[in-house]
Formats: structure tokens, C-alpha cells, sequence
């Protein structure tokens, strides 16, 4: 996934980058797939940590299946320096979902336009969080993004799909925290609002 | 925080009908799904680009 990592490639894609990347594209195709039949279920799956696992290891199951699916087990600096220690990943995943879970529970809105503003802060909230503890060796932002498609298919949003502003959502993407997420949130409000145009 | 009443009456309505059957219900295409994962993959190494570019890296870095 990145140079400066020991990590494992399957023998396959081994020194090609370009057939790599659009394998995991591939596999990021798919994820989408099985999270949209999954909202879409009798029966969805929790926004837990098995999920945060069986997101990342869709991603790369193929292309580098020793790391897929597992916390990482050394440090690492992560572009916005949050990267917890690894005996915090797990308690940080953990508190991530619950939060995003009980907010969802107790904390909805009745006004119909304040109940979507509501469902995209709480899914930026959680991705941001989940983000920020940088669960896996790589990968992190990519599984995120379909966390946060996941959160908003289950109440009825469409996943984001495009980005009509790459470098409007960039500058509000990376310095957004748990806390403090409302110009990610205008953000996402627009993108998702020219798609259902 | 910005006005965005017209964006969100919209998405309202169209969440309203996507959700008609108590369940929520799409109708994404394959290039949809396609176009999510480029630009997840855009975003990430957004992220990897930056960070290589700091000299001050005494770990490894991720995105």
C-alpha cells in the first residue's frame, strides 16, 4: 500500500502499481455494492468494529490480504497527526460507533430538513473519528469513506459518489475533527445535493 | 452556518420517497459505484502526497 511499509503484496500485482490501484479501485466498487444491499436489508449491520474490519478487508483482500481487515501493530503519522497508539485503536473504534449509534437513537430531529443536516453531521462525526484513531496500516481514508457511505444509506441518503469541488472538499476534509466538522458538513450537504438534482 | 434550506428541503424530499417502504431504496448504477471509489482513492492519496512531502517523518506514514 505504501513504500515506506512492510507490508505484504500479493504476488500478482508485484511491482505494478497501476494494475494494483485499479484492482483496489475495483474492490472499492464493490464494497459499495455490498454496503448499498446491506442498508438496504431487512436487517442492516451495526456501524461497529466488525464492520470498520469487513470494510477494510473488502478493500484489500486481494491485493494485500496479510494486512486486510487488521488493526496495525506499529505507529504511524497519519497527514493530521492523530494516529492514536495501537493499545488505543480498539477502544477508539469502539467509542467512534457508540457514539454515532446512541446520537442516532436519542438526538434526531423531527423537522425534515434538520433530520438530514443531523444524519450528515453524525456521519462526517464518525468518519472523522474513525479516521483520526487510524485503525489499519493503510488504507484508512478509503475505509472511511465507505463508512460514512454506509451511514448515510442507512437513513435513506445516497452514498457520495462524485466530487464536484475536489479542492473545495479537500480544504475542509482534512482539517475537520470530531468536533468541529460543520464546513465538511456544508460540503457534503452540496455534493449530495447536485447528485439528487 | 450556511444557508442551505433549499439543498436540504431537497434532499428531504427525495430521502422521503427513497424511504417510502420503510426501508431505504436505491437506484445506483454501476458507474456510480465506480465513481465513489475513484474518488476515495483521489482523496487518499491526497494524503499520502502530503505527508511524503514532510521531512520529518520518524515513522511510517499511512493514509
Amino acid at each position: 500500500m505504501h513504500g515506506a511499509f512492510d507490508v505484504s503484496l500479493e504476488p500478482e500485482f508485484e511491482l505494478d502499481a497501476l494494475r494494483t490501484s485499479e484492482e483496489i479501485q475495483r474492490c472499492g466498487a464493490e464494497v459499495l455494492k455490498w454496503l448499498q444491499s446491506l442498508a438496504s436489508s431487512d436487517e442492516p449491520r451495526d456501524v461497529d468494529i466488525a464492520l470498520v474490519r469487513e470494510i477494510h478487508y473488502r478493500w484489500f483482500a486481494t491485493t494485500f490480504p496479510a494486512d486486510a481487515g487488521r488493526e496495525r501493530t506499529q505507529m504511524v503519522l497519519n497527514r493530521k497527526g492523530t494516529a492514536v497508539p495501537v493499545e488505543a485503536i480498539i477502544p477508539g473504534i469502539a467509542n467512534a460507533c457508540d457514539n454515532w449509534n446512541w446520537r442516532r437513537e436519542h438526538c434526531r430531529p423531527e423537522d425534515p430538513g434538520d433530520e438530514v443536516r443531523f444524519i450528515i453531521a453524525e456521519a462526517n462525526c464518525v468518519t472523522v473519528s474513525l479516521y483520526d484513531v487510524h485503525p489499519f496500516i493503510d488504507g484508512n481514508t478509503r475505509t472511511t469513506w465507505h463508512v460514512r457511505n454506509y451511514a448515510l444509506m442507512l437513513d435513506g441518503l445516497e452514498p457520495l459518489t462524485e466530487l464536484s469541488d475536489e479542492a473545495a472538499y479537500n480544504a475542509v476534509w482534512w482539517p475537520a475533527t470530531p468536533l468541529e466538522h460543520q464546513p465538511l458538513d456544508d460540503r457534503l450537504i452540496e455534493e449530495l445535493a447536485n447528485h439528487d438534482r | 452556518m450556511r444557508d442551505q434550506t433549499e439543498n436540504l428541503l431537497l434532499l428531504a424530499e427525495n430521502r422521503r420517497r427513497r424511504m417510502a417502504s420503510g426501508r431505504p431504496v436505491f437506484d445506483l448504477t454501476p458507474e456510480q459505484y465506480e465513481r465513489s471509489a475513484y474518488w476515495a482513492m483521489r482523496v487518499a492519496q491526497a494524503s499520502k502526497s502530503q505527508v511524503a512531502e514532510r521531512d520529518d517523518c520518524a515513522a511510517p506514514v499511512a493514509a
